[in-house]
C-alpha cells in the first residue's frame, strides 16, 4: 500500500495532468498555438464575442482581439476563400464551420482552392489552412444539420482529413493540424463535446497521419473513428464478457489511412470489421474496405463487414434517427459473425 | 508558352493550366478557373495586409490587392457576399470608405473561348496582328524546344508536406519509397 502511494505522488509530480472536456481541449490547442504563433488566427460565424456555437473559441476574442478572432457574415464560400487567400500570404487561420454541414457551400473553395492551388502554382504557394466544426449525427438535429462530410470530400486531392474522438487527441490534433504545411480538416463531433479525461500538461501533439490503438486483441480488428469508437468499446465489454477479444483501433487520420498500424492488425487477426457513422455508399468505411483488400488479402480470413448508417438522410424523430445510426447490438452481431 | 504546351519549363511544371497564373516572386497569387472564386481569395491577401499592421505591428506594411474579373463574374454570388465581408472585416477601423469597385469599359480581344466565335467583330487590325505573330512564334519556338515535365512531376507539389501521402504497410511515409520520387508509386 505504502509503495503504491509512492509511485501514485511521484507519477503525477513527474507527469502532470488536468481534467477537461474535450471542447475545452479544443479550446487549449487552440489558445496555444495562437500565442505560439501570431500568425494563427481563427474565422466564422460567431466565433468572436459568442465564442462559437460549441464554445470551443470562447474568451479568445477576449484576449487576442477581433481581428484574430474574427466573426464572419453568413457566407461560407467566400469567408473560407478569405482563409485561403489569407493563408497564401503568410497567416495561418482556422476556419470554424459552425455545423459541418454549412462547409458544403464552401466545396468550391475547399477542393478548387484550397486542395489544389499548391499544385497549380508549382508549389509556390502553400495554404496551411485548418478547417474545423462540428459534424455527425447529433439528438434530432434533422437532416441538413446531422451530415457527415468526410466522405464527400476524402475524394479531393491535396488536403488531409482527421477526426478527433477524446480530449487528448482533440488538442494534439488541433496543435499537429495547425503546425503542418498542408491544408487540414479537423472533423469534430457534435455529441462529444463534453467528454471529459486528464490531458498532460506538457505540450505534446498527435501525428496526423496515425491511427490509434484503442484496445489491443487477438479474434478481430474493429476499425472506427469520432463517435462511433464508443458504441464499439460498448459493444466491446459484451464480446469480452461473451469470450471474445477485439483489437479496437481509432483510426484517426481519414485521408490518408494509416496502413502500417491497419495493416499489422489486420495480419495478427485476419478478420476486419469497420463501423462508421458516414454514409454506406462511397463513404470513408468503402474506401478503407478497397485499401485492405488491395493491400492485404491474403491476410483475411474472411470478406471484410463494413457496418455504416444507413443511406437515407437523418430522420428528426429520435427512434428513427436512432435506427439509421449503427447500434452497439449491430456491433456484437457483426463480430460473431466473422468470428464463427 | 512553355506553360501552356505543359513543359517543365513552363511556371507550374506541367501541373497548371491555362488559367493558372502564379507568381510568388510578384505577388501574382493567381489565376481562377472558375473567376469568381480568387474575389474571396483576393479579400483573404487584403486581410492578411490588415492584419500585419494591426496584429502583428508591421506598421510598414502597404499592400494593396488588385483583383480582375469580367462582366459574366458580376452575377457570382461571392462577389456580393464579399462586398459585405469587406465592409464589416477589413473595413472597421477605416474612416467608411469601405472597398471600391473599379467599372473599366475595356477592349474585348476575342471571343470568351475557342467556342465563342466573335462575329460581331470590327476585322481591320491586320498589322498589329502581324507584330504579335511574331512575338508568338518566338515563344512557341522556345516552348517547342522545352523538354516535357518528367515522370515524377504529377506527384509534387500535392502537398506542402508530402507526409500527407500518408503510412504505407510497410511503416514507411510513402514519400519515402524511391518509386515515389520516380513517379511510379499510386497515391
Amino acid at each position: 500500500m505504502k509503495v503504491v502511494g509512492v509511485i501514485y505522488v511521484t507519477r503525477s509530480i513527474l507527469y502532470p495532468r488536468h481534467e477537461l472536456l474535450l471542447f475545452e481541449a479544443l479550446r487549449e490547442g487552440l489558445e496555444e498555438e495562437m500565442e505560439r504563433d501570431p500568425r494563427v488566427c481563427v474565422m466564422g460565424e460567431d466565433v468572436g464575442h459568442y465564442g462559437g456555437s460549441y464554445k470551443v473559441t470562447k474568451g479568445l476574442a477576449t484576449k487576442f482581439g477581433d481581428l484574430r478572432v474574427l466573426d464572419t457574415p453568413i457566407a461560407e464560400n467566400s469567408f473560407t476563400g478569405m482563409g485561403i487567400g489569407a493563408a497564401m500570404t503568410g497567416l495561418r487561420p482556422v476556419i470554424e464551420g459552425m455545423n459541418m454541414g454549412f462547409l458544403l457551400l464552401a466545396f468550391n473553395q475547399i477542393s478548387n482552392n484550397c486542395g489544389m492551388l499548391h499544385y497549380t502554382s508549382g508549389g509556390q504557394f502553400t495554404i496551411p489552412i485548418v478547417i474545423r466544426g462540428p459534424g455527425g449525427v447529433g439528438r434530432q438535429l434533422g437532416a441538413e444539420h446531422s451530415q457527415r462530410l468526410e466522405s464527400y470530400f476524402q475524394s479531393v486531392p491535396g488536403i488531409q482529413m482527421v477526426a478527433c474522438s477524446t480530449p487528448y487527441n482533440a488538442k494534439g490534433l488541433m496543435k499537429a493540424a495547425l503546425r503542418s504545411e498542408n491544408p487540414v480538416i479537423l472533423f469534430e463531433h457534435v455529441l462529444l463535446y463534453n467528454l471529459k479525461e486528464r490531458i498532460p500538461d506538457e505540450d505534446y501533439i498527435c501525428n496526423l497521419e496515425e491511427a490509434e490503438m484503442v484496445r489491443p486483441g487477438e479474434h478481430v480488428t474493429i476499425l472506427t473513428y469520432s463517435r462511433m469508437r464508443y458504441h464499439v468499446m460498448q459493444a466491446a465489454k459484451t464480446l469480452v464478457n461473451k469470450g471474445y477479444d477485439p483489437e479496437v483501433i481509432d483510426i484517426r487520420s481519414l485521408k490518408p489511412f494509416d496502413l502500417y498500424t491497419i495493416g499489422n492488425s489486420v495480419k495478427k487477426t485476419h478478420r476486419v470489421l469497420i463501423v462508421e457513422e458516414c454514409m454506406r455508399t462511397g463513404g470513408i468505411g468503402a474506401s478503407l474496405t478497397a485499401a485492405i483488400t488491395e493491400n492485404f488479402h491474403d491476410y483475411l480470413d474472411a470478406p471484410i463487414i463494413c457496418l455504416s448508417s444507413q443511406d437515407v438522410p437523418t430522420p428528426y424523430a429520435g427512434r428513427l434517427e436512432e435506427w439509421t445510426v449503427v447500434q452497439p447490438a449491430q456491433i456484437v452481431t457483426a463480430v460473431e459473425q466473422l468470428c464463427q | 508558352m512553355s506553360k501552356l504546351f505543359g513543359k517543365i519549363t513552363g511556371c507550374y511544371r506541367g501541373q497548371g493550366g491555362s488559367m493558372h497564373m502564379f507568381s510568388r516572386e510578384h505577388n501574382v497569387l493567381g489565376g481562377f478557373t472558375f473567376i469568381g472564386e480568387g474575389i474571396p481569395v483576393a479579400i483573404g491577401a487584403t486581410f492578411t495586409s490588415k492584419y500585419k499592421r494591426e496584429v502583428l505591428k508591421e506598421a510598414d506594411c502597404d499592400h494593396v490587392t488588385l483583383v480582375f474579373f469580367g462582366d459574366g463574374t458580376c452575377n457570382n454570388g461571392q462577389l456580393f457576399e464579399l462586398r459585405e465581408v469587406a465592409k464589416e472585416a477589413i473595413g472597421r477601423a477605416r474612416s467608411g470608405e469601405g472597398p471600391t469597385l473599379a467599372k473599366c469599359d475595356t477592349y474585348r480581344f476575342r471571343g470568351h473561348s475557342l467556342a465563342d466565335s466573335d462575329e460581331l467583330r470590327d476585322p481591320d487590325l491586320k498589322a498589329i496582328d502581324k507584330k504579335i505573330d511574331e512575338v508568338v512564334e518566338d515563344a512557341v519556338e522556345f516552348a517547342d524546344e522545352s523538354p516535357v515535365p518528367p515522370r515524377s512531376q504529377p506527384l509534387e507539389n500535392v502537398f506542402a508536406d508530402p507526409k500527407g501521402f500518408g503510412i504505407g504497410p510497410d511503416g514507411r511515409y510513402k514519400c519515402e519509397d524511391p518509386k515515389f520520387t520516380k513517379g511510379t508509386t499510386q497515391v
